[in-house]
This record gives C-alpha cells, structure tokens and sequence, in this order.
C-alpha cells in the first residue's frame, strides 16, 4: 500500500476486513520504501494513493509494471478526474476506487486476483501447448531421422548380402554348368535356366535397395544422385528433366544428401502428381556459404493457399528436413507459368572433412565381406 | 566367397596368371605400391576406404595401371561416373561369368569396358546429342548466362544482374565453354552472334 496517510490506511483496511479478506499490509511513503518493498517479495495486489508528498502514484505504477507486471495495481485515492483515471488504466493500471467509495475497494481486490490467477493459468496452458508442440517436433524429428537410418541400413543389408550371396551362387553355377558334359543337353538348359532366374533376383534386389536409399548418394556424392534422380524421372514420366550444376566439388556429407535428396524426391513426386508440366529446370549451386537446389516446373502453378494449407504436409516435411539442418524451403508459383521450390541450407556446418568420416563409417557398417583382388597375367 | 569363384573364372583362362588378393584399401594400395602387376580388380564395397578412393589413389600413383571396377551397384548409377574417374571398366559382379575374361583381356590391351547394353545406350545417347546445336545442352540458367556473356557483360555485371555471386557466374561460364567445346568468351561471343542467339 502506497498511502501518506495513517487514518486512510486504516479505512482501507477496515473495509477490506469488513468483506472478510484476509490480508497482512505494508505500507510504503517514499519511493525508496516503495522500491525496497517491491524488491522482497511481489505482493498479490497494490494499492496506491495518487498524490503523495513526495511521491506519486503514476511513478508506482511506472515502477511496479517495469517491476511486476504481473501484480494488480489498483489506484485508492481521494479525487481523480476521469480523464487521468482513463491515462492511468491505459498505462497498465488495474482499477481505481475513490476513498469516499470505498465500498468497492473489495469487490475490485476480488476481480483484479482473480484476473490475475486467470492470467497465470492461460499463461501456463500456452507454455504447455508450446512445450507439447517442441516435443511432438523433436519426435517427427527423431522418427524421420530412424527412419532413414533403417532405410540406409535395410539398403545396404540386403545389397550387400543378398547381392553377394547370389552372385556367388551365380559364379558356382556357372562353374558347375561348365563341367557338365556336352551331351546332357537338358542339365545344361536348366543351368541356362537358372542362370537367368538368379540375375532377375539380383535385378530385384537392386531395385529394392534403390528405392530405400540408392548407393549413389553415398558412394558418388550428391550431384551424382541428383542427375541420376532427374534421368530416371525424364524416363519414366517423359517429363523433360534438366539439371544444371555451378559446384566444383561432390557433396558427400550423409545429413546434406539426405536432406536434398529427399526433399528433391518430394518436389519431383509432386510434379508428377499435381503439375502437369513438360519440362522441370534444376539448379544446384552454392551462394555465401548456403547450398541451394533450386527446381522450378512449368506447369499449372502452385496457388498461396495450397503453399499455406495445413494439410499441405508434404510441403511441411520438406520444410522440417531443411530447417533440421538451419535451412529453409521457398515455394511460389504462378498461375499456368509454373512453381519453383528452392532448398537452402547452409554448409558452414559441414566442412568436407566429415567426406573422410562418412566412407570409413559406412564401410565399417557394412558386412560385406571381402571381394577384392588383383588379377596378374604375366606370362 | 565371391573372390573365390572369380579367382577361379581368371585362372581357368589365364594359366600362367599370378594372383593377389586384398582384403581392405590398405592391403590393396600396399600392394601396388610395392609390386607389379598390370591389372587391378577392385570393388567399391570394402572394408575400410571406399573402392572409389583406392582408385583415386592408384590414379595418382600408378597413372597407367588398368583397374576394371567389379560391384554389386547398379550399371545406370555408376558405371559412367566410374570410368569419369578414371576406371578401364565397370561390370556388375552377375556378369562375371560370361564376361570377366574378355573385359579383362579388354583392359590389359589398354581398351576400355562397358556392357553391350550400355555401350549400346551410350552410342544412341551420343547420336541424340551430337544431332543437336550445342546450345541445346546447356540448362536454361547456363542458356541466359550465355547469351548475357555474349551481349559482351563481364562476369561481375551479369552476378549483378542475375544476383548470383561472382564465383557462381564464373562455374556457369566454365561448364558453358565445356560443353561448347570452346576455349574462351571471344569464341563464344562469335558463335553467339553466328547463331543469332545473343
Ligand atoms: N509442382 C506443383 N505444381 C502445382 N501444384 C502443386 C505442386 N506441388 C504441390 N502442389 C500443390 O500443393 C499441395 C500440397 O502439396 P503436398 O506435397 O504438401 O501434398 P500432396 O502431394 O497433395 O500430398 P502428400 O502429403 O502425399 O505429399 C498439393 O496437393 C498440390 O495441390
Ligand atoms: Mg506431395
């Protein structure tokens, strides 16, 4: 309570007691007090004469709201015109009660704690939807990362075991068919037979493995996999497919082709799906120290409301993979001219050492065996 | 297992052949440092470094040495990209039997390896492509640098103009002149005005 004089301060008092508030006052003249008072422990409301000796109420307010904005600041005072009282509500201020009224004191105590409890609540609801919303990202997060993990690894399992294994028995075969006399003609057939039966299983295999994670993002890099990516999308839809690339050097970091890599698949799938375009322009190129994929088709144009829709979740991955590695995706398009998705990222973060780190770590992780020799035909 | 059996594919043909074996990059680049020998099987899938470094590496050391690349991955994805690094050849390990010998006999003739199939697909490839003015393979990015180079704007202008950084302009204009098959802005300039395109 800022208030200079006693007997007021009893009147207020007893007014609020007469309600049957319970309540413990401290009561404040100066400004020092005040700030020291403020400085302990946040009272649950203040209430505050407006002119004070040498003091005045709209300072306690300044300071109170700099202090606790939380706290209800309520104005008890002897005379304030309607035009200060609306300054000082529009400053912050809670209420204001004349002393001679004071038969609203409590009433208004009541309404300004009760606000104030509200307030906290719906503060701590916001704080928890936030945090909801923070832990269900960290987990799509998470479940993307898993799951191309286990792409990568189912990849590379059932390559390199299932592709040797069968190439093996293709190379015993063939060993075996080659001794098998001349005239068992129909053993030889057979042979023949299953000869091709294991290359059509290899075929699948590869095809498999492809569709989970294609070797070439890991082996050649990630220009390689782009234009692989365009050729075998211009052959299978007939959309012409260019691409066009300014680096003198192959991305190999696994995060960085992950990232683009799928990100190009979707932009892709969506262009066959929604764009009805004939030709579809890809960029590749690096700018200040960003990598940036810029695809752009010529089809009907995507519209603003499809780009902002939330059910537009393809275009959220996107955006999700990309902001993963501090990127962002920007899409627009025009009507009947085209759409362009271009994908940002910056490759400060991933020096090409990491090139170095990532062979050794997918050739530790692979179980290949060992199928490597020289071959010496001197004579 | 594998190596096993294409040991024995080689040695049925090559009698009189000596064969070594690696396990790991090490091994193998240890060995061809050390010894002779004149030609290099090698896979990508290894433990330790990858094949494709090894082959980086024996490029460096031994620029002459023959090395025919045997994997399991696919032709369409690698094939190429292998021999643009410098491979003799690359085979898919399935074809193995049926053509190991003759790649090999390819390579230590200083020829080069491809299946028939992609020979085949490259020779169609090519035919397409050289059927079209050069102009055509250029992207529509390196199509608009083009023709700004040739309307005689220098390199920072058209950075300017397109706001792409100097450096990306000038990789624009070294894969335009690769493709063009030209040495230099004047040769371009001249073609474009030839060809009306600037
Ligand atoms: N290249 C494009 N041209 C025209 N419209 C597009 C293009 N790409 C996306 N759109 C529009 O934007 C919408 C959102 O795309 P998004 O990828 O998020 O969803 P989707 O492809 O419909 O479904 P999915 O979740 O399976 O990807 C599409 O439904 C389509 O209407
Ligand atoms: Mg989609």
């Amino acid at each position: 309570m800022v208030e200079d004089d006693a007997s007021d301060a009893e009147l207020i008092k007893h007014a609020l007691r007469k309600d049957g508030l319970l309540f413990t006052v401290e009561r404040v003249e100066t400004s020092e007090d005040y700030l020291q008072a403020l400085d302990q422990e946040p009272p649950d409301v203040i209430l505050s004469d407006y002119a004070l000796p040498t003091f005045d109420g709209y300072t306690a307010l300044t300071l109170a709201q700099k202090m606790h904005p939380e706290v209800p600041f309520i104005f008890v005072t002897g005379t304030m015109g309607e035009e200060v009282a609306i300054e000082t509500l529009k400053n912050g201020a809670t209420d204001y009660v004349l002393k001679i009224r004071l038969a609203r004191l409590a009433p208004a105590v009541h309404r300004a704690l009760r606000e104030t409890r509200e307030r906290a609540d719906r503060k701590r609801a916001v704080e928890q939807l936030r945090q909801s919303h923070e832990q269900l990202r960290a987990l799509s997060v998470y479940l993307q990362h898993v799951r191309e993990e286990e792409r990568m690894r189912i990849s590379r399992a059932v390559h390199d075991e299932l592709g040797q294994a069968l190439t093996g028995l293709k190379i015993d075969l063939s060993w075996l068919s080659g001794r098998l006399p001349r005239q068992l003609n129909a053993l030889i057939t057979k042979a023949r037979e299953m000869s091709s039966h294991i290359d059509e299983t290899i075929q699948t295999v590869r095809r498999i493995s492809t569709e989970l994670r294609p070797g070439i993002l890991d082996h050649l890099g990630l220009v390689a996999a782009i234009e692989w990516q365009a050729n075998e999308f211009q052959t299978r839809t007939g959309i012409e497919c260019k691409v066009a690339h300014a680096l003198n050097h192959t991305i190999m970091d696994e995060n960085l082709n992950t990232v683009f890599f799928r990100i190009f698949q979707e932009t892709l799938t969506n262009i066959i799906r929604h764009a009805n375009a004939s030709r579809v322009e890809t960029d590749l190129y690096e700018e200040e120290g960003r990598l940036i994929l810029e695809v752009r088709d010529n089809g009907r144009g995507i519209t603003r409301e499809q780009i902002s829709n939330i059910k537009s979740i393809g275009l959220l991955g996107m955006r999700e993979r990309a902001a993963l590695l501090g990127g962002d995706v920007k899409i627009s398009g025009t009507p009947k001219k085209g759409t362009k998705v271009t994908v940002s990222i910056p490759d400060a973060a991933t020096p090409r050492a990491n090139k170095r780190h990532h062979e050794n770590s997918y050739s530790r992780r692979s179980r290949s065996g060992t199928t490597w020799f020289e071959a010496n035909s001197r004579r | 297992m594998v190596r096993h059996g294409l040991k024995q594919i080689l040695a049925d043909e090559f009698k009189k052949a000596v064969f070594g074996e690696a396990r790991n990059a090490q091994e193998a680049l240890a060995r061809i440092w050390k010894e002779a020998w004149d030609v290099v099987v090698l896979d990508i899938t290894m433990p330790g470094r990858s094949g494709l470094e090894v082959l980086r590496e024996i490029r460096k050391s031994s620029p002459k040495l023959p090395v025919l690349v045997l994997s399991m991955h696919p032709e369409n994805q690698f094939a190429v990209r292998v021999l643009k690094r410098g491979a003799s050849g690359y085979m898919t390990k399935e074809s193995a039997p049926e053509e190991l010998v003759g790649a090999i006999k390819k390579v230590l003739a200083g020829g080069r390896y491809v299946s028939t199939f992609l020979a085949e697909k490259l020779a169609s490839y090519l035919a397409t492509d050289t059927q079209k003015p050069p102009q055509e393979l250029l992207s529509d990015r390196e199509f608009q640098v083009l023709r700004l180079i040739a309307s005689g704007k220098i390199v920072s202008e058209i950075a300017k103009e397109l706001s792409l950084s100097v450096k990306t302009i000038s990789t624009y204009r070294t894969r335009i002149l690769e493709k063009m098959g030209m040495k230099n802005n004047a040769e371009l300039m001249h073609y474009a005005i030839q060809h009306q395109l600037a």
